[in-house]
């Protein structure tokens, strides 16, 4: 094996710029592979993120009522979310637990309207969500509200500036309240950023009229395990007339892209490894012409077919490897980059919400898998692409090899 | 009797055209001849040496090599035979041109795998010694001329001491004077060290040099 080993990188330099094209081919498939699944891995553990931090913390606890196709409406509230708290606050897992209380309005410069969502937040709810961390100018003040930067872009409003909020309250009441933009929030998630205006809890409990909250929202110690929890939360919650969410279920839509996205991930690479298995066959073929002769001569000289067929593989392997080595060094420099200074979305996107809840710069991660699956995709498919020409010439006889004019 | 060639018939087909190059041939060679197959071209001379040298199939006949018969053996089995039994010299040399003098010299005894590197080594560097080529083992056959190419090449086919060299047309592409050259070294490894070789030529030098000649016309045996 050693001797073959030896003709077979013998046979590789023959070719040097066949050789270099092939090794481009195929390291360049590898690292763009690498490249593309460590920043879709870090663009959906971003995602994941946002939607924790922002939306539904690791766990939620609805109204019994909660109705999907309304869920701003007032007949979802939590009639007795303090005793609903309370025994949430038992459980040891639970780190943190706030709530919020939702409400469809409009927010109004004088000029213009523009659909909203109002939150009212409480003072535990740092304790859940990571807003803070995104305001950007000023603070949630008594009577004031904290809008999104794209929001208040769109209705010409700055920090200082008053705004009228109108709803319609938990007794079918329109109700008109003015409120005084004290801060600008520019979070991760796009949807955060162009509709919701957050106000107090108690502001907002006062505007409706209620003494509910809309949700509960729970942070525990590890959002792995958010299923469980659930189930527990479920068992403790028992007969409050209030419903449980884990966040991966509450994320059901936002997961079913991420999975189609990751299949059209994979059409995108396949199509890219195809293109690379037909250079190594194309380069392998080339080879099995060009070196008819000396086919027959190793033949003549006693070489077996398998031996020969051997030889093929494992010079389709070497071309395999090295290449593959090249691409995993491609691909970890080209995601070092991105994984170190990341992706800025706001650059490329604006403000412009595009369905997925990522804004911001996405860092890439390092993905062990991704680089595993390149190896082994990248040895399968050398082998493979090497199988029909080293096939190709077991066949051929070793005076049909001889009589070529080369 | 080393070999015994009887009633050989080979046929080339290319679609509807047959071609019958070798005609119930019976001939047979003992150890240590020094012997050509002369003819004009297209006589057969050079499909004979093939057929002998296992690299191309009859169609029927017997062709018994130290008693054992050849055809119908398979691919693997032969191979191993041509490794054991045969060294062959080309007309085109058929040197692989990846590899070195020395390289392309040692590739019979890697096959064999019979020998440790010292004593691998210690047989190509005699063999270059013998075919004058000690100081071009480095170089690739591109590097070297015809006749030394010729030389690596009946260097390659000697290293492993085979029972019979088959030369096909050694001196088609060389000048007189290596012509001349290449004949005196293999009558010495002949003389010298008893191999036994058969040659398929047109070449009057090999033929007032070979011990024995067999002529071949239209795939027949003539004399």
């Amino acid at each position: 094996m050693s001797y073959l080993f030896k003709l077979a990188l013998k046979n590789i330099q023959r070719s040097k710029i066949r050789t270099v094209l092939t090794f481009l081919i195929l390291s360049f498939g590898v690292g763009i592979y690498i490249f593309f699944s460590c920043l879709m891995d870090g663009f959906d553990k971003d995602s994941i993120k946002n939607v924790i931090d922002f939306e539904t913390g690791h766990v939620k606890v609805r109204s019994a009522m909660f109705d999907e196709d309304r869920p701003y409406a007032t007949e979802n509230f939590i009639k007795n979310s303090k005793i609903v708290i309370g025994k949430i606050k038992t459980l040891g897992f639970v780190t943190g637990v706030t709530e919020r209380l939702q409400f469809s309005a409009e927010l109004d410069n004088g000029m213009d309207a523009m659909p909203v969502i109002a939150v009212g937040i409480g003072p535990a709810d740092n304790a859940v969500f990571n807003m803070e961390k995104y305001i950007v100018e000023g603070a949630l003040e008594e009577n004031g509200a904290i809008i999104g930067k794209p929001l208040a872009k769109d209705l010409g409003l700055q920090k200082g500036d008053m705004a009228y909020l109108t709803f319609r309250n938990q007794q079918g009441m329109m109700t008109s309240a003015e409120v005084m933009i004290t801060g600008l929030i520019q979070s991760a998630n796009p949807q955060v950023n162009s509709s919701a205006v957050f106000i107090k809890l108690d502001e907002a409990r006062q505007l409706m009229m209620t003494r509910d909250a809309a949700e509960i929202i729970i942070k525990t110690n590890d959002f792995f395990k958010a299923e469980e929890y659930t189930a527990r939360l479920r068992d403790t919650l028992e007969g409050l007339d209030v419903g449980v969410f884990s966040w991966k279920k509450l994320s059901e839509d936002f997961r079913a892209m991420m999975t189609m996205k990751k299949k059209f991930q994979n059409i995108f690479v396949l199509m890219i490894m195809v293109i690379a298995i037909v250079g190594i066959v194309n380069t392998m073929l080339m080879s099995v012409y060009e070196k008819k002769r000396e086919i027959g001569t190793m033949k003549a000289l006693g070489f077996t077919d398998k031996e020969v067929q051997k030889l093929f593989l494992v010079e389709g392997t070497l071309i395999g490897v090295a290449g593959g080595i090249i691409g995993l060094v491609l691909g970890t420099l080209f995601n070092a980059y991105f994984a170190f200074k990341g992706m800025n979305m706001d650059a490329m996107l604006g403000d412009q919400d595009w369905g997925m809840p990522v804004m911001g710069v996405i860092k890439s991660t390092w993905m062990l898998s991704a680089y595993v699956k390149a190896m082994i995709f990248t040895l399968a498919a050398s082998l493979i692409a090497s199988y029909y020409p080293a096939k190709k010439v077991t066949k051929m006889q070793a005076m049909e090899c001889l009589r070529t004019v080369q | 009797m080393l070999l015994e060639v009887k009633n050989l018939n080979k046929t080339y087909r290319s679609g509807k055209v047959h071609f019958q190059a070798l005609h119930d041939v019976t001939v047979s060679i003992d150890k240590g001849e020094f012997t050509a197959i002369a003819g004009p071209s297209g006589s057969g001379k050079t499909t004979l040496l093939n057929c002998i040298g296992t690299i191309d199939s009859a169609d029927s006949g017997q062709l018994l090599l130290d008693g054992i018969d050849l055809i119908g053996k398979t691919s693997d089995q032969l191979a191993k035979l041509r490794k054991e039994y045969f060294g062959f010299i080309f007309q085109t040399y058929n040197l692989i041109p990846v590899l070195t003098v020395y390289e392309n010299i040692e590739m019979p005894l890697k096959l064999l795998r019979q020998d440790g590197a010292d004593v691998l080594g210690k047989k190509v560097m005699t063999m270059l010694e013998k075919v004058g080529l000690r100081g071009l083992a480095k170089r690739r056959p591109l590097e070297l001329s015809g006749g030394q190419q010729q030389r690596v090449s009946i260097a390659r086919a000697l290293v492993k001491k085979p029972k019979m060299v088959l030369a096909d047309e050694p001196t088609a592409n060389l000048d007189s004077k290596t012509g001349e050259d290449i004949v005196g070294l293999m009558q010495d490894l002949n003389k010298n060290e008893g191999v036994t070789f058969v040659f398929s030529t047109h070449d009057p030098l090999i033929m007032r040099h070979a011990k024995r000649l067999i002529e071949i016309r239209d795939g027949r045996i003539a004399s």
